[in-house]
């Protein structure tokens, strides 16, 4: 059977069909459903100048706030750590030891910073 | 009344007159491009959804659309790009072979959107025989009576793949009917 055996046996015709009014109301639903492009059309574009400085302001605000993170780390090492726990009483540090994955020797390293 | 893709290309690219050339493009070929879609996928609702799914992937992409090729085929590729990730999604979810035309057969016949003959059913039944890639060709020659170069575009495989594929589409379904005798 060739091609023209089948359009004459079967036919073309379309078998499928769609609900009332579907093709009537598609195009007015989609261009609801489509995403917002306004925030690209409202504001001006980029210019050159603009473009080649940015990456050195990002490069400026990491390297910022890596100073930031490092002063942090650093007042907090000064701090000794001995201050932190003074607060608490035999028996809570008792319980913490008794949960904790410190052994003794690491904690009273911790305490009095010995290494 | 076929719109101008000169013009309509530049009004795309202009953030002002955007929207009211896409919704040209939406309105021109919501029609053929469900066909495309529903032929493949057969349910509605899945048709639906693919279709609205090109046209969000058309608009997002517009930017990058430069007129290398029709808009129309442009679309086109997206939707058959849909159709074929839905159907392998569809594939390794359900754990349905694509060619298991009984269980299509028979969701057809349950289908309200289906009202085609015994003859038709059959020829649905024949269609999911075929790999999902010829089954598209066979679509788009048959039904759609689309150009080779612009199926060769669309699917981005050569004319004389694409014609041997059809031809061999051909032989299938026309055994397939030959068996039913």
């Amino acid at each position: 059977m060739k091609e023209e055996e089948l359009r004459r046996k079967i036919g073309t015709e379309n078998p499928f069909k769609v609900p009332d009014g579907y093709f009537e109301g598609f195009a007015e639903n989609m261009m609801r459903l489509l995403p917002e492009k306004a925030a690209e059309e409202t504001h001006p574009k980029i210019g050159v100048g603009r473009r080649t400085w940015r990456p050195w302001l990002y490069a400026a605000a990491a390297v910022c706030a890596v100073a930031f993170i490092i002063g942090a780390v650093h007042r907090a090492d000064s701090t000794r750590a001995a201050d932190y726990v003074a607060e608490y009483t035999e028996e809570e540090m008792s319980d913490y030891m008794a949960t904790s994955l410190f052994d003794e020797y690491t904690l009273y390293s911790y305490l009095t910073d010995e290494e | 009344m076929a719109i101008n893709e000169e013009l309509i290309l530049r009004q795309l690219h202009q953030p002002a007159t955007a929207s009211a050339a896409f919704s040209v493009l939406v309105k021109e070929y919501t029609e053929p491009l469900y066909w495309h879609l529903r032929r493949i996928v057969l349910d509605h609702d899945d048709a639906n959804d693919l279709l609205q799914n090109t046209f969000i992937k058309a608009w997002t992409n517009i930017d990058g659309f430069q007129g290398n090729s029709k808009i129309s085929t442009w679309l086109y590729r997206i939707a058959t790009n849909e159709a074929l990730t839905f159907l392998k999604k569809q594939s390794s979810n359900d754990m349905v072979s694509l060619d298991d035309e009984d269980s299509s057969s028979l969701q057809l016949e349950a289908d309200e959107y289906f009202d085609g003959d015994q003859l038709q059913l059959r020829l649905q039944e024949a269609l999911q025989t075929l790999p999902p890639k010829q089954r598209m060709v066979f679509n788009m020659k048959y039904f759609e009576e689309m150009k080779y170069e612009d199926m060769s575009e669309i699917l981005n495989t050569s004319v004389g793949a694409l014609k041997a594929s059809y031809h061999l589409a051909v032989k299938k379904i026309a055994s397939f009917f030959e068996d039913d005798v």
